[in-house]
């Protein structure tokens, strides 16, 4: 891992992103705007899921999922570019291989109700209550994605890297 | 909390997930207050913290005052949401609620760049 660090550091991406003082901040805001788009459309998904706001119907609550997926592409994007620019920031940090950790636990839930429950869940409609299957990959989904934030937000504080 | 169910709603009266009906977004209002006093008391906390670097600093004050705008705008809206029954479902709100939708997405928006450019500026 530490020879992986040392050749991406010399690497002249990882260079530039640190000399062009504008990006870093730049891809934190982007990061910021990114991270409210997943917390909030896929959060209000989760909730419909869990049961909350029965008056949405869950397949109108769904077509707001592609804001959520550009919000996750915009944090991927930019995620990587603070990787790559400072990765001994992140690869002996503790609070970042949670937030990976969490990551993965959201994909795989959301990838659990894709191919299990989630096709049944699309024909409820308003006033319709979900499974109680369904109600745990809610509950899954929005705990993950809170500590992603968490953790992401923890990274500074853990550790002395930064 | 906040920006996020904002968000929903004013992409929503922009035309957008036209499925969803309106009114049944207005338990989204709790989230965002609930969001809002959360921000506001852990950023008053945080200003209490560092008051002489903050107070300083112009773009804290463009912050605030894009927060009481945005503010006002969501407030404002709301009105939109909960009248929307008389309206069609399917139809993007046209008039003032839609630019006032638009509004309100970019003023939250500059609130987080705001706030972000805090840490540099």
């Amino acid at each position: 891992m530490d020879g992986f660090v040392v050749w991406l550091e010399s690497t002249r991406l990882s260079q530039s992103i640190i000399a062009y003082r504008w990006i870093w901040p730049l891809c934190e805001i982007i990061h910021f705007i990114g991270l409210t788009l997943v917390i909030g459309i896929a959060g209000f998904f989760d909730l419909r899921l869990m049961g909350f706001m029965k008056r949405v119907p869950v397949s109108a609550a769904r077509d707001l999922m592609p804001l959520a997926i550009a919000g996750f592409l915009m944090n991927l994007t930019t995620g990587a570019t603070f990787f790559i620019g400072k990765p001994h920031q992140y690869v002996g940090n503790a609070a970042w291989w949670a937030k990976v950790f969490f990551l993965v636990l959201a994909g795989l839930n959301a990838m659990f109700f894709e191919t299990t429950v989630g096709a049944r869940t699309l024909n409820l409609g308003a006033g319709d209550d979900t499974p109680r299957s369904a109600k745990i990959i809610g509950a899954v989904s929005l705990l993950s994605w809170l500590s992603v934030l968490y953790w992401g937000r923890m990274l500074p504080f853990v550790g002395n890297a930064f | 909390m906040l920006v996020g169910a904002n968000a929903i709603i004013d992409v929503r009266l922009l035309g957008f997930a036209p499925r969803l009906p309106v009114p049944s977004l207005a338990p989204l209002y709790r989230f965002m207050w609930a969001g809002f006093a959360i921000n506001a008391v852990s950023g008053v906390m945080l200003f209490a913290s560092d008051a002489t670097t903050k107070a300083r600093q112009p773009v804290f004050y463009v912050k605030l005052a894009l927060i009481a705008v945005a503010l006002i705008v969501t407030a404002i809206l709301r009105k939109t949401v909960e009248r929307a029954p008389v309206l069609r479902d399917a139809d993007a709100i046209r008039g003032p609620g839609g630019r006032l939708a638009a509004l309100s997405l970019l003023l939250w928006t500059g609130v987080i760049v705001a706030g972000r450019l805090m840490a540099y500026l």
